[in-house]
């Protein structure tokens, strides 16, 4: 997530700090200036210092309106991520309506924010959130919605297929929009959305334009994801005698599989909601391009001089 | 992968003679060599020859038991008696034509005519011609009373299956109302004893079909119409009123006030329902918990109806001690057993009535401490079947020890006995290198996985696991001991477990009748994750737990466990968001115990009948219990 958020983060620079306009703007092309700068500025250092210290003052101005520049977009984008939820939250009502059932996943502020702000209009409906083991968020999420007027159900994840027959909508949050459209969540965020698309339930995600990555996901289920600690799922007292157990070549007889994160394809989600309205998981492509510089694809690329 | 399709040539377009003809002279000769669509290569044999690769093994997967209702009609006509899939008489003769058979008839398997004949609805009866296939229909029944060959899997189907048209077939109305009448009639007489008239039933439908294929004079018709209505009003009745009976009453829906509070008034001990109840299920009982237990342990010393070993069961229930329906089932019976030996009969009633009256009231209060599975409900209905057909001239001392060996005989033979039937069935479909997926505990799944493991199979299993019972732990805890690879995982996971997994295996509460897999909730997820990646559910259940019911969702019935469960999560004090909201008016927790996986997530179902498809468990329920399970 935080490799996205500097992806977005780092998208900015090519906006702000233009350069020459001869080419094109991507973060490259502005870090190949500085280092030229900066070679320059070491070869007039070798002369006298003061000297040097006259003709750098220039590269500081210039590179100090460079960091001013970058730190107003940093700004201005932790203040986007911050006003998301609530364009996201105006179109709420366009999709919950009266006397529904909803069903959402662990827990996402966009959510809450979404779900509130339909309950502010008056519209009555259910929520039912499944707990989202193994961090259990959802019980935050239910108790916050509870709190705030909202009549809440909290269900256990693998109630999921049971209740869906009754839930008119599935609305979640993840962590992460990828190019194709597919979506990384909380893990358990795929099984709900084939039950979804079983029972010919919209999936509705809602997502900020800070959660939108421009890489296309390649076996995202190992690549993408990252494994917790397995006494989340075991407490390793009770299962002391069990641990150590190896059998004839030495590989351990138990093995505990905790991962994280869920990749849920293109096919099964229905819409983004994003502050700039609704779009198809087919779309995200295009809004990806108005985000990011096809050459920044790569942070560990290593300029060419 | 389909095999490839060769190339049609042109052909002509078949020429058919429309209604019912004689034979050709030559019918017993397989491919005629001027055959029109001649091209063909052996498009689907595997379609047609429907015996499984294990036809010769001593233990068939599928064991088709001989039929009842066909063995009358096909009995005159067949040489040898049914055994386990037998193959064709003259297998070679029987592909070859079943190729002609499966061109003309587009694949569909059926013995068709020879089609050099351009008459295409005769049906050919050469002795090869009834290849174990899934010969359908009309076909098999139209063959003229001579060699039907070895074709034996066949009748199964055929009964079942005659009376679909799946062939477009022009028979008059009359020969197929003779057709169902011969059938309903020979449907009778096995039903009836046997020695009634099998032969005049299964004659007069010779007699039916042979006149069927050759221009039946309408007197034999009628003759064998009135036979066979004679024998329909004879045999027909007390079968079909049965049926009848058998409809499952409706179950106490807890949201009509009245009824719930009659119930309560006959309850033997007070329960206090639930404040926070979720709306979709007010149909459901839901009780407060607290009260439950200590209402109960006060009452013990009252509760003299109540015979101490069932009140012991009945708590061992309440707190959870006992879990999963066969061990529920077993303690149960094992409770009523010792309940009946300490039974004696008051004077001026008759044991039947009242020990009867006996059960039903142990039954409500094992109710409230927690409502029945479906499996205790059929173990009941066979007790209180045994306890009616009780012979009057047995004393009482006789009938207790009939009762109770009765009982035994149940617990043995359809729940322990079965289990070694669907282990012995289940071990063949695990292979080395199998990575197999169980969800939760269930005890039949366990028992085919040490066996396996003792036979020395090499694989590893996934055990999902999900709260709020974390009832995987224990069967972790018991494969790890024998020395079996695991992973551990839960629910949320299994999208990412699954794509290593090459066979799921599930255990079930029940099967319903319409192929609805009743079992702990999580399984419909699991089965429709193993399904959107391909890989087999097998589900192991013994046949006892099969019933008539029929469910299309979770939400219709299942069974309501402690909410405050939900809240607390065992080994993680450190989670508890949820502390003290559970009175909140708005926050409603919920916690099922039992879910519905459809039909059509599952591939197979392992049973001490065999291993079936989900789709023939009504059949199980409808035709066997009755002679098998006494039920």
């Amino acid at each position: 997530m935080t490799e996205k958020l500097l992806n977005r983060m780092v998208s900015e620079f090519k906006t702000v700090a233009a350069g020459p306009p001869s080419r094109s703007p991507s973060l490259h092309a502005i870090l190949d200036r500085t280092p030229d700068s900066e070679r320059a500025h070491h070869s007039s250092r070798d002369g006298d210092s003061f000297e040097g210290k006259g003709k750098s003052a220039d590269r500081n101005a210039e590179s100090w309106k460079l960091k001013h520049d970058v730190i107003r977009a940093v700004n201005e984008l932790i203040e986007d991520i911050n006003s998301c939820h609530e364009q996201i939250a105006e179109q709420s009502v366009e999709l919950i309506h009266q006397n529904e059932i909803l069903l959402t996943f662990g827990r996402s502020r966009t959510v809450r924010e979404f779900l509130c702000a339909a309950k502010e209009k008056r519209r009555s409906f259910h929520v039912f959130v499944a707990e989202g083991a193994p961090k259990y968020q959802g019980h935050a999420l239910a108790k916050d919605l509870g709190a705030r007027g909202l009549q809440t159900t909290v269900i256990t994840d693998s109630a999921v297929f049971a209740m869906i027959s009754r839930v008119n909508m599935v609305v979640v949050g993840v962590h992460a929009v990828m190019a194709n459209g597919g979506v990384i969540g909380p893990v358990g965020l795929n099984m709900v959305a084939l039950a979804a698309r079983k029972h010919a339930v919209p999936f509705v995600v809602v997502a900020g334009p800070h959660k939108l990555c421009p890489l296309y996901p390649q076996n995202p289920q190992v690549l993408l994801n990252e494994m917790r600690c397995p006494s989340e799922l075991l407490q390793d007292g009770e299962f002391s005698d069990c641990m150590g157990v190896c059998n004839g070549s030495g590989n351990p007889l138990l093995n505990v599989v905790n991962p994280a994160f869920d990749y849920v394809p293109p096919e099964l989600v229905s819409l983004f909601i994003t502050d700039i309205g609704g779009y198809n998981p087919s779309f995200v492509h295009r809004l990806i391009a108005d985000y990011y510089s096809a050459d920044d694809l790569d942070l560990q690329k290593r300029t060419t001089s | 992968m389909d095999p490839r399709r060769a190339p049609r040539t042109v052909s002509d377009p078949k020429v058919r003679k429309v209604g019912f003809f004689t034979d050709p002279p030559d019918r017993s000769l397989p491919g005629p060599p001027n055959h029109p669509i001649s091209s063909f290569p052996t498009s689907p044999p595997s379609t047609v020859d429907n015996s499984p690769p294990s036809a010769g093994n001593s233990l068939s997967p599928v064991m088709i038991p001989p039929p009842r209702h066909s063995s009358s009609i096909l009995s005159p006509l067949r040489r040898d008696p049914p055994e386990f899939f037998p193959l064709p008489a003259s297998p070679t003769a029987s592909t070859t034509f079943s190729d002609d058979v499966a061109s003309t008839m587009k694949g569909r398997g059926v013995a068709a005519a020879s089609s050099s004949l351009p008459g295409g609805l005769l049906f050919d009866i050469a002795a090869s011609s009834v290849p174990a296939s899934g010969l359908t229909t009309v076909s098999v029944v139209n063959n003229l009373p001579i060699e039907k060959g070895g074709g034996v899997a066949v009748e199964m189907q055929d009964d079942q299956s005659s009376r679909s048209k799946s062939l477009k077939e022009k028979t008059t109305k009359a020969e197929r109302r003779a057709l169902q009448e011969a059938q309903r009639a020979a449907k009778a007489t096995a039903k009836a004893e046997d020695g009634k008239t099998p032969a005049a039933a299964s004659g007069a439908a010779a007699s039916v079909k042979s006149g069927k294929s050759v221009k039946p004079p309408p007197s034999q018709k009628n003759d064998s119409a009135a036979l066979a209505a004679l024998e329909k009003k004879a045999g027909d009745r007390p079968p079909e009123k049965d049926r009848k009976k058998e409809v499952p009453q409706p179950r106490m829906q807890f949201d009509d006030k009245s009824r719930v509070e009659k119930a309560k008034r006959r309850a033997v001990v007070k329960q206090t329902e639930a404040r926070n109840r979720v709306e979709l299920f007010r149909h459901l009982p839901q009780y407060e918990r607290g009260t439950q237990r200590t209402e109960l342990q006060s009452k013990f010393f009252e509760l003299d109806p109540v015979h101490p070993a069932v009140y012991k069961v009945g708590l061992q229930y309440l707190y959870g001690d006992i879990c999963g329906s066969n061990a529920r089932c077993i303690a149960m019976l094992q409770a009523f057993q010792e309940a009946i030996k300490d039974y004696s009969t008051p004077s001026e009633k008759t044991l039947a009535r009242d020990l009867t009256a006996k059960i039903g009231s142990y039954l409500s209060f094992l109710i409230e401490c927690r409502p029945l599975s479906i499996s205790m409900g059929n173990a009941i209905r066979f007790l209180k079947n045994r306890i009616a057909k009780l012979p009057l001239t047995l004393s009482e001392l006789e009938a207790k020890a009939t009762l109770r060996s009765d009982i035994d005989r149940f617990i043995n033979e359809k729940i322990i006995l079965a289990d070694k039937v669907i282990v012995k069935h289940a071990v063949t479909k695990i292979s080395d290198g199998d990575v197999l997926l169980t969800y939760g505990s269930p005890s039949a799944v366990e028992m085919v996985l040490l066996h396996a493991h003792e036979l020395g199979k090499q694989f590893r299993v996934v055990v999902v696991d999900s709260r709020p019972k974390l009832e995987g732990q224990l069967l972790l805890h018991r494969l790890v001991g024998k020395g079996i690879n695991c992973t551990y995982t839960h629910v949320n996971a299994i999208s990412y477990i699954m794509h290593e997994v090459t066979r799921v295996f599930l255990g079930a509460s029940s099967v319903l009748s319409n192929g609805t897999v009743y079992s702990k909730v999580g399984t419909a997820c699991v089965a429709m994750v193993a399904h959107a990646f391909r890989v087999p559910v097998l589900v192991c259940c013994e046949a006892y737990k099969f019933h008539e019911r029929v469910q299309l969702d979770s939400l219709c019935s299942n069974e309501l466990g402690d909410p405050d469960v939900i809240s607390k999560i065992h080994g993680r004090e450190d989670i508890n968001f949820l502390d003290g909201s559970t009175n909140s008016e708005n926050l409603q927790l919920l916690n099922l115990i039992y879910d519905a996986t459809p039909s059509d997530y599952i591939s197979m179902i392992i049973t001490d009948y065999g291993m079936v498809p989900p789709t023939s468990v009504p059949v199980i329920v409808r035709d066997y219990r009755r002679e098998h399970l006494w039920i």
